[in-house]
């Protein structure tokens, strides 16, 4: 590939690796949280990072912020390495990546009002002072669907909803090019979910962004993604269009992850696979495939030979057998009504989807 | 003034509605029948009505799923049947609660504490904080049995043994020594749902139970669940969050907003053909494939202690007329047999 069509933001070969026990621990032990990862984002693309808890996809999204330093491998932002720059050095790069946090309530300072948090990120990135600042601060919470005045209240004022409104003016403050959202919308309640994600998706137009998208709800993730990588114990599994992902899916375990998704749907899925067993300690982590436990296909050659990502005409997929995997017809989607009455009357609702809806608190 | 909408209670409710048209489908009496239960908390600011007079029948060997947003009240609901609201500040206000033909409301505490565990148990969504880190999870199974049954600690061991084979633990040999801090999420709450069925319980309530699992272990448990209730009979009255989670093993749903229910009907039934504008707008609210935009409702669930006149929905609905809907609050009346809704509205064909 030429340089002029780099990714926005390349990882190549992310490695993660904690220790675990202090020095004087009498033994020393490893977790492989990332193992040597590899994606591209494109820009006003969003890529989707799935997987169940501890297969390492926070702290990819933890990676990529240099929130955390990478034990190997390299970040590329615009063809520019990051990996390397430190401190000062890191602050552009910091305007162009930000994150939203799956707890808004953890991330912001509860005795510094909106007004305050925002306006100081604005004028450490040497965006805005003073006057200026303040009418940002405005902007950017109408921008989320606050009102302006809501600048001087602090964090605690808000309902979780609104807390996360504020978590996404902050990350739109220094116009980013790329946001890591981290579980952003999976602690809200469903109603309130629908609305940031529809904010999600009207500023990602709006400001020509870029999602890292990590969630491991599926069926927000196949509502928002334009490409999905699915990762297990460290590593990713299978990576691809979302439409191929989550029609023809071909890794047993994102086929496993789709066939139990819950579908709120009148009628009862009545072929559905369900996983043995849980999650292996991501400690010791089995050997060959690290799927191979779990895996109803698995056969000798999957317990010791890890099987590398290949690109199948589709995607990339890490699986010895995915050549010869019965074909996979189960239909994940609620059967649509294509202009049927639900659809119709829920139309009724598009009214309110287009004013950005906020409440004031009484009292 | 903040008081007075809960103070005076509209007066119309379903009750005959809802109990006629279960009698003329299904023969035999419901295991469960709850009526106007009202619950409350006495809070700072005056009497937070946290449930508003909720009715709901669990039949025999059915499950009965509720839904509904945080603060909707279903929770709160099912701490009530149980007798586990903390007095003060929460108290039942009015309502019957009745089980198997007894008056749950009008037990003694003894009796009350013999019953839950016995004939009704509970799960929870956090097991962790429902099991005790000081023991080991054979003891805490064991002392569950050794409660309710006068049996030698030798025999308790040996059925805590079986139930934990019974919910599908793997190597329970082995579990049964084990500290819960070295089981996985998936594993303590099976272990919960083992203490529950310790005493073969006829109704088991189930309070989030999948919330905060992965969604493969997820798939464990509620299958687990539907086994149970498939073969020992037990009913079960599931409270979620999710949709979807509910519509994998619940035979009837009802939705709660803001204290009430708002609409009820067999599961097929409501996801097919909803007639409650906020039902509407939570399934819309759910991603699907195809779906463009998600269906956003507009602000937000009411305070209720200071709740709109009329429909607590209305402010929100795109359906409200003002004249019709900001008047009393609708009650919940059938559309169909076996359906109800609390919407002036409804039948919502007629304003499409």
């Amino acid at each position: 590939m030429s340089t002029s069509a780099a990714p926005l933001l390349e990882a190549k070969d992310l490695v993660k690796t904690f220790h675990l026990g202090g020095p004087f621990a009498r033994s020393q032990q490893e977790v492989h949280a990332v193992d040597g990862v590899s994606f591209h984002v494109d820009a006003r693309e969003t890529l989707a990072v799935v997987g169940e808890s501890g297969c390492g996809k926070s702290t990819l999204g933890r990676l990529l912020m240099r929130l955390i330093e990478p034990t190997s491998g390299s970040i590329r932002l615009e063809g520019e390495e990051l990996t390397e720059k430190k401190g000062r050095a890191l602050l552009p790069y910091r305007r162009k990546i930000q994150m939203i946090f799956q707890d808004p309530y953890g991330s912001l300072n509860p005795r510094m009002t909106v007004q305050d948090t925002l306006a100081d990120l604005l004028r450490i990135h040497g965006i805005a002072r003073g006057s200026s600042a303040k009418q940002r601060v405005g902007e950017l919470l109408e921008t989320v669907g606050l009102p302006a005045s809501s600048a001087k209240r602090y964090p605690h004022e808000f309902s979780g909803g609104q807390r996360q409104r504020i978590g996404i003016a902050r990350a739109l403050a220094v116009n980013p090019q790329v946001i890591v959202c981290d579980e952003a919308v999976s602690a809200l309640d469903v109603s309130v979910q629908a609305q940031i994600v529809n904010l999600l998706e009207d500023i990602q137009v709006e400001f020509g962004l870029s999602y890292l998208f990590i969630s491991h709800d599926l069926t927000v993730v196949r509502h928002m993604a334009d490409r999905v990588a699915v990762m297990y114990l460290g590593r990713i599994v299978e990576m691809g269009e979302a439409e191929s992902i989550f029609e023809h899916p071909r890794h047993p375990y994102t086929r496993a992850l789709l066939d139990v998704v819950p579908v709120p749907s009148a009628t009862r899925r009545p072929h559905r696979t369900v996983l043995k067993g849980d999650i292996p300690n991501p400690l010791t982590p089995p050997k060959g495939c690290h799927f191979h436990p779990r895996c109803p296909f698995a056969l000798d050659r999957c317990r010791v030979e890890a099987p590398k990502l290949v690109p199948t005409g589709e995607g990339l997929v890490a699986c010895h057998r995915w050549q010869e995997l019965p074909s996979w017809d189960h239909a994940t989607h609620v059967p649509g009504d294509p202009g049927g009455r639900l659809e119709r009357l829920q139309a009724r609702f598009a009214d309110g989807a287009a004013v950005r809806s906020y409440g004031s608190r009484s009292g | 003034m903040r008081n007075e909408t809960f103070r005076n209670p509209p007066m119309s409710l379903p009750l005959e509605n809802l109990a006629g048209a279960a009698a003329e489908e299904r023969p035999g009496d419901p295991l469960m029948s709850v009526r106007n239960l009202r619950v409350s908390f006495a809070t700072e600011d005056g009497f937070f009505p946290a449930v508003r007079g909720v009715s709901f029948d669990v039949l025999p060997g059915q499950c009965l799923g509720i839904v509904g947003e945080s603060g909707s009240g279903k929770s709160v609901t099912s701490l009530a049947l149980m007798g586990l609201l903390p007095p003060p500040p929460g108290t039942i206000v009015e309502g019957e609660v009745h089980f198997a033909g007894r008056d749950l409301r009008k037990l003694r505490p003894e009796e009350m504490r013999k019953l839950c565990g016995n004939e009704i148990a509970m799960i929870f969504q956090e097991p962790m904080s429902s099991l005790n880190p000081a023991f080991t999870i054979g003891d805490q199974i064991a002392e569950v049995v050794r409660t309710h049954e006068n049996v030698p600690a030798r025999v308790a061991r040996a059925r805590a043994l079986e139930l934990l084979q019974e919910v599908q633990i793997a190597a329970p040999e082995r579990r049964l020594d084990e500290y819960p801090h070295r089981l996985s999420g998936g594993m303590r709450q099976r272990v919960m749902i083992a203490i529950a069925l310790a005493c073969r319980p006829r109704m088991l309530i189930a309070d989030e139970p999948t919330t905060a699992l992965d969604v493969t272990v997820q798939a464990q448990i509620l299958e687990l669940l539907r086994m149970l209730q498939g073969e020992y009979g037990m009913s079960i009255m599931l409270i979620s969050h999710n949709l979807g989670v509910i519509s994998e093993i619940a035979d009837d749903i009802a939705v709660m907003y803001a204290g009430r229910i708002v609409e009820q009907a067999k599961a097929a039934q409501l996801f097919e053909k909803p007639e409650h504008p906020y039902t509407i707008g939570l399934l819309g609210a759910i991603p699907t494939r195809g779906k463009s935009r998600l269906v956003s409702i507009k602000g937000r669930v009411p305070d209720l202690l200071s709740l709109p006149p009329g429909c607590p929905f209305a402010p929100r609905c795109p359906f409200m007329v003002p004249e019709i809907c900001c008047g009393t609050e609708p009650p919940l009346i059938a559309v169909e047999p076996q359906h109800s809704t609390a919407c002036y509205r409804a039948p919502l064909d007629q304003v499409l």
